[in-house]
Order: structure tokens, then C-alpha cells, then sequence
């Protein structure tokens, strides 16, 4: 498998993936454009970490490719499009957002082929004042039959954050799956109850239940795992 | 090692414990029974610190310290344990996260990481667990008997020296009942100075843990106090006959 590690969003403003990819992004302060090409029959897996990050970013899926994505940013903005523009092609995109200011987190994801499949998580953590909007679209246009189409946003708000989801799914075609759901909360009190029982003090609960909160719909290995879980550490 | 004393709890608009009053020494178990909604599990959150309660009167003794004030994790570190009627799981959060960071509140210096292991394999071991279920989320997908189990794991690697069991029989098979009862008598064997407070609806369990001392608790107070045999009553008659003991209460 090919492996990639790209810090600079330059790098990224036209790439096309020709073979089986591992793709870790670092990029920090960054407005830029992203557009990936994923052939037909390839697989992508990204690992993407972003601290401050603006930018347009654009996946194209061809036939048969698979994409993998588990993206922890602190304060984003980026606006993400998503285009399935193969027969059975399929994407997972899990997103975990740290929030600190006022930001938009915008998706959108287009069903332009039959057989495609999109599963995407989207889970913030608003740790301040500020405001936190997750806007995702997902379409499914009238020629494309038998897709698959999920999302899932939670956004937990540790302070008197104002937060703001759109889950939307906007479908024209009678032979497709869909699900979306939205919660905006905070940690259950029952929860933190039980793991208090333990004799676990509130700072450690909160680490504890954010790390996971951010990680949990995401399949990483032991690795990475640490990578993130020290990742996520520095800011909460 | 327990000792509660006209303890009165309401929640919202309602008393729930009325006067209250038990005493558990080092080294015993007792037994509270009851039918629903008589107060038992309030009984069991309330001496964990449930903000859910509000204490209206009485004090709640502890080797020689009030409890009264305490937070829950702070009288879970002086060594009270809950085994919950009804675990809860945690998504995104491992056993093995959870075990340790649990472990390393309960004493002064860090537990390395050989140690953990080695206590962990073999308590999941004597349990009769799955090995990979330390790397998963906290009863994430668990049966209920798996997660009464992992409730008898934590407690195994916390160390307490009182122990509240909720309904532990309650999701449970045959089988996993006896794994974990006896699983919990060694511990008592080991530490003789640990005490229990088993709640239960059926006397069932206490055939596997035999208490010295069984209550009967009705409408927040206790009704009645025996040994095993009362249990064996509750059982043969139902808790209806147990209005007739009302002349026999053993007050403490």
C-alpha cells in the first residue's frame, strides 16, 4: 500500500490516487483548496489532523473505490463536498471537531451513481461561548437506485456554547436507505454518576468521556488511537 | 463499618427513606429485601452520593466518618462500592481505559502497566470472561449478565471494603449467578474485614451469599429483621405476610 504524508495544503490541490493509499494530513492555519481523485478499484484510507483549518476540500469517487476518513480538527470551517460519481463506490467519513470559536462545519455529498454508499459522523465538542454549526447535505439524484445514505451528528456542549445542526437529506428516488439523526446535549448525568461510583474525579470523567465521544465511531488501530487520544489531550 | 442513622431522603416532592436506621459491622453481610418500589435502590444510591436525593434528616456513618457531603468518587476512594441493578455502557470508552484510570484514583502511585495486565487476565479468567473484552467500550452490546459480571471484575480490581449489590441476581443465569457469587465469596475470604449490602427482590442469591442479618424494608423503613430463615419466609409466603412480623421488629 502506498503511503503518503502531505503537511501542506498545496500539496493536496490536485491529487490523484492510482493505487491503494494510506494518506496522513497534518495542517494547521490553513484556506486552501483539496481535491481528490480516487480511481476506479482503489481504496484510500486518510487520517487527517487539522487545527485552524478553512479549506474547500473535494473527494471524487470513481467506480468500485472505497474511502476511509477519520478527520480531528480543532476549529473548522472547511467546507467538504463528496461526489460518489462511480457505480458502487462508498464512503466513511468521520469527523471530530474540538470547537473553540465561532464555526460552520459544512458537507455535502452527492449520490451521483447507483449502488453508492455514504456513512458519515459528525461529533463536536463545543468547549466555549462560541457557536457551532454542522450543515450536512446528503443527495440522492433521481437515476441513482439502490444507495445507502447515513449520517449521524452529536454535538456535546461543555459550556454555553450556541449550537446549531441541519442534518438534511434530500432524496429523489423511491429505491434508496436513508437515516439521519442530530442531538445536541451534553454528557449523560447518569453516566458520569456511574463513573464517579468508581471513585474517577469530574476532570478525569470529562477527559475520559470527550476522548471517547470523539473516537468512538471510528475503527483505528492501537496506534493511531494514541496518536489521536494525545491529539485530542492537548486541547480539552 | 456502616452505620446509618434516621436517614430521611425525598426526591422531588416525595420521602422515599423515612427514618431510617442499620447498622453493619466489619466484616458482615446483610441483606435488605423488599418488594418494588419500597426504597431499596434508593437506599444504595444514597449512600453513593446520588445528587438525585436530598437527605431531609439523619447521617450516614462510614468507619467512623460522615458521609454527609461527600461526592460520589469521594466515598467510592474511601472504599464503598456499587455493583449497579442496571450498568450502563459507555461508547468510545475501553474497559481497559476505564479499569485503569478507575484504579489509579483509588491509590497513590500509578499501577504499571505488567501489574494491570496480570491482575486483569486473571480476575477476567476466574470470571469466566472473554479475553478481548477489555479492549472494547464499556458494556457496549453486553448482555445483561456480562455486564453484572464486569461489575464483579471492577470490584475485584478496586479493592473495596464495602460492598453494595443491587439486584445482583437480575440477568443472570444459573451459571453465571454461581460464577460470580463465587467469585465475590472469595473475595470475602480474602478480606475478612469487607462487608456487604446485598439488595434483593428473591432470597435466591442468598443461598449462594448467606447473610447474617436479613431486612425487611417496607415504604422506606425497615419492617423486620431476622436471620436467613426470614428470607426463606419471604419466600415460602410472599412479603404480605410480613405485615404480621410488624410486632416482632428487631429495633437496632
Amino acid at each position: 500500500m502506498n503511503k503518503l504524508i502531505i503537511d501542506n495544503v498545496d500539496e493536496l490541490s490536485d491529487l490523484i490516487i492510482t493505487e491503494d493509499t494510506n494518506l496522513l494530513i497534518n495542517l494547521n492555519n490553513s484556506n486552501g483548496f483539496i481535491h481528490i481523485d480516487v480511481m476506479d478499484n482503489m481504496c484510500l484510507y486518510v487520517l487527517e489532523f487539522g487545527n485552524n483549518t478553512k479549506n474547500k476540500v473535494e473527494y471524487n469517487l470513481k467506480a468500485n473505490s472505497k474511502v476511509i476518513i477519520n478527520k480531528v480538527s480543532v476549529n473548522t470551517s472547511d467546507k467538504v463536498y463528496i461526489n460518489l460519481n462511480g457505480e458502487n463506490s462508498s464512503i466513511v467519513y468521520n469527523t471530530s471537531i474540538i470547537n473553540i470559536e465561532n464555526n460552520i462545519y459544512y458537507q455535502m455529498i452527492n449520490h451521483n451513481c447507483s449502488n453508492t454508499i455514504s456513512n458519515i459522523n459528525n461529533h463536536a465538542i463545543n468547549v466555549g461561548d462560541k457557536s457551532m454549526v454542522l450543515d450536512i447535505d446528503a443527495k440522492v439524484f433521481n437515476g441513482s437506485s439502490n444507495c445507502e445514505t447515513n449520517q449521524d451528528n452529536k454535538i456535546i456542549n461543555n459550556s454555553c456554547g450556541k449550537n446549531e445542526i441541519k442534518p438534511n437529506l434530500l432524496v429523489d428516488n423511491n429505491l434508496i436507505e436513508a437515516t439521519h439523526s442530530a442531538y445536541i446535549g451534553s454528557f449523560s448525568p447518569d453516566i458520569i454518576f456511574y463513573l464517579k461510583t468508581r471513585g474517577i474525579n469530574e476532570e478525569q470523567i470529562q477527559e475520559l468521556l470527550t476522548t471517547g465521544f470523539l473516537i468512538e465511531k471510528m475503527d483505528l488501530l492501537d496506534e493511531e488511537k494514541d496518536t489521536i487520544t494525545t491529539f485530542i489531550k492537548n486541547y480539552i | 463499618m456502616l452505620k446509618i442513622e434516621n436517614l430521611t431522603v425525598k426526591t422531588k416532592d416525595k420521602e422515599i427513606l423515612k427514618n431510617f436506621n442499620i447498622d453493619i459491622g466489619f466484616g458482615e453481610v446483610h441483606a435488605i429485601m423488599g418488594p418494588n418500589g419500597t426504597g431499596k435502590s434508593t437506599l444504595s444510591k444514597v449512600i453513593m452520593g446520588s445528587s438525585d436525593y436530598e437527605i431531609l434528616n439523619g447521617n450516614i456513618i462510614f468507619c467512623g466518618d460522615n458521609l454527609n457531603g461527600l461526592t460520589p468518587d469521594e466515598r467510592a476512594r474511601k472504599g464503598i462500592f456499587l455493583s449497579f441493578q442496571n450498568p450502563l455502557s459507555i461508547e468510545g470508552v475501553t474497559n481497559s481505559e476505564f479499569l485503569r484510570t478507575a484504579i489509579n484514583n483509588n491509590r497513590e502511585n500509578p499501577i504499571g502497566l505488567y501489574e494491570f495486565i496480570k491482575e486483569l487476565d486473571k480476575s477476567v479468567e476466574e470470571l469466566s470472561m472473554p479475553n478481548d473484552m477489555i479492549h472494547r467500550s464499556v458494556n457496549k452490546g453486553a448482555s445483561g449478565g456480562e455486564r453484572k459480571k464486569n461489575e464483579i471484575l471492577q470490584m475485584k480490581l478496586l479493592k473495596p471494603k464495602f460492598l453494595i449489590l443491587d439486584e445482583l441476581d437480575s440477568g443472570l443465569d444459573v451459571d453465571s449467578l454461581k460464577t460470580v457469587c463465587q467469585n465475590i465469596n472469595n473475595y470475602l475470604k480474602e478480606n475478612k474485614d469487607t462487608s456487604v449490602l446485598i439488595i434483593t427482590h428473591y432470597p435466591r442469591i442468598l443461598e449462594y451469599i448467606r447473610p447474617k442479618y436479613v431486612h425487611i424494608l417496607r415504604d422506606g423503613n425497615i419492617v423486620s429483621k431476622g436471620d436467613y430463615n426470614l428470607a426463606l419466609q419471604v419466600e415460602k409466603d410472599g412479603y404480605s405476610k410480613i405485615n404480621n412480623l410488624n410486632g416482632n421488629i428487631d429495633n437496632e
